[in-house]
């Protein structure tokens, strides 16, 4: 009994807080957001021919709106784990790598114009930067492993849409693409460098999708 | 190609003639805007970068360092672009266009590599791209009210690229190459547009564009090599801008 005049009322704070309150102005947000990105550390733009199984990785992070009627600020951190490593399946010794897992931290920064839907929620499309620090590990040809160690700056773009639940909470979708690349930052093993220079970068470049709520504090 | 471009250009205008009266289902619109193109040109690939440097994927894979050397990381093209864009809208919902771009990259595309002729040697390498492009596209528009539209549109573009190339290296070693051409690529457009009045707006779009040239021939003179390229104009687009309707919407 307890239990259901607790779902009732809060689903009666939901739909009038929709319908009523949603009309507030939102100028400040902190959001937590979860997403995805496929082919972390894209091996084929280090050796176009590889035969790679692609890593995919998690993305947990936070994100800090400030919004006027059609401008917005947009920045935060996210952090990615890895689902499942990235692999090179054919012609190891060629490439020089086995395996690799990149985990990195990104600081975006993002501003552009919105488009408010009436009370509904917003339209945004955005352009900036991201700052990637990048960890974890690649597992050469010869068996032994280097620790990554990457730092790489690249520009994009960033589109999303929110829609507000009630006068201080949104949902939101975005859309980040990112093209960065650190300097080459371990030397492989295969017959590809056969001078035994550093060679191989990591490429944080690629789609990110992203779902989460945010908290309108103004 | 300068025929085909008058055709392009005058089917558009017959298909955009201003239909001005109060009373007419067709509004007009021109848009001026500014924005930057991330990785412009692709990796910027050449033959000669696989042969005489090692490089498979042009740009990205010339990156090498070792001890001893004092490189620098080579970037991969920023580019800025600016155009026009002249819309048709029809019956409020649907949308013509034809636009003129011009792009050119800004930064990146500069830095010291090593490779190896017998003996590891510093390298110092530039990369510029430079062109225009023609995007026709048609679409659909969705508009909220008096307040905004978003639309999305898709089509073709005739696209002209210019890309030059330079290594350098104490060898003494000079390879200098220059690749022009155009190709047809593929775009897809979404722009959002805030109204500030009944006539101005100002707007926000991204565009996809996704094509390549053959492999062409390096037009440079006088240096030890001949190399080979593509052109490719493939990648996205940020714009910010400003649009003006003939007719109040």
């Amino acid at each position: 009994m307890f239990k259901k005049a607790i779902i009732y009322i809060s689903i009666l704070i939901f739909i009038v807080g929709a319908n009523t309150s949603a009309f507030a102005q939102r100028y400040f947000g902190v959001g937590i957001h979860v997403g995805g990105q496929h082919d972390v550390g894209d091996i084929t733009s280090f050796y176009p021919a590889a035969q790679t199984e692609p890593q995919n990785s998690a993305i947990f992070g936070v994100a800090i709106r400030l919004s006027i009627p059609f401008f917005f600020i947009r920045t935060g951190g996210d952090a990615s784990f890895t689902i499942n490593k990235g692999k090179v399946l054919e012609d190891q010794a060629t490439v020089g790598v086995d395996e690799y897992n990149v985990q990195y931290t990104m600081l975006p920064l993002y501003a552009g114009l919105q488009f408010p839907l009436r009370d509904r929620g917003a339209f945004y499309v955005g352009g900036g930067v991201s700052y990637f620090y990048g960890t974890g590990s690649v597992k050469l040809s010869n068996g032994t492993s280097q620790d990554i160690d990457a730092t790489a700056f690249g520009a994009g773009f960033l589109a999303g849409m929110q829609l507000h639940v009630t006068s201080s909470f949104s949902l939101y979708m975005e859309w980040i693409y990112v093209d960065a690349r650190s300097k080459p930052v371990i030397s492989t093993t295969g017959t590809y460098n056969a001078n035994n220079y550093k060679d191989l970068f990591i490429d944080y470049s690629g789609h990110r999708i992203m779902i989460g709520v945010m908290y309108y504090v103004l | 190609m300068y025929y085909k471009l008058c055709i392009v250009l005058l089917c558009c205008a017959i298909a955009l003639v201003p239909v001005s009266s109060l009373a007419s289902p067709f509004n007009q619109a021109i848009s001026l805007y500014a924005g930057y193109i991330p990785s412009l040109g692709g990796n910027l690939y050449s033959y000669e970068q696989e042969n005489t440097f090692g490089s498979k994927t042009g740009i990205d894979g010339i990156n090498k360092s070792q001890t001893g050397f004092s490189t620098a990381t080579i970037n991969r093209l920023l580019g800025a672009t600016t155009g026009a864009t002249f819309k048709l809208v029809m019956y409020d919902f649907f949308t013509a266009r034809i636009g003129a771009n011009y792009f050119k990259s800004v930064w990146g595309g500069k830095g010291k590599t090593v490779y190896n002729d017998g003996a590891d040697r510093l390298l110092e390498c530039n990369y510029s791209f430079d062109g225009f492009d023609i995007p026709v596209t048609v679409g659909i528009i969705i508009p909220f009210y008096k307040d905004m539209k978003i639309t999305f549109s898709c089509g073709i573009a005739y696209a002209w690229g210019r890309y030059k190339n330079k290594f350098e290296s104490d060898a003494p070693l000079s390879y200098k190459g220059q690749f022009k051409g155009s190709a047809y690529p593929l775009v897809i457009n979404t722009e959002g547009e805030y109204f500030i009045n009944d006539k101005f707006a100002i707007s926000t779009s991204l565009s996809y564009y996704r094509g390549t040239t053959n492999v062409i021939k390096d037009s440079k003179k006088g240096d030890v090599s001949t190399d080979y390229a593509p052109i490719d104009f493939s990648g996205y687009r940020f714009l910010l801008g400003v649009s003006y309707y003939f007719k109040p919407i």
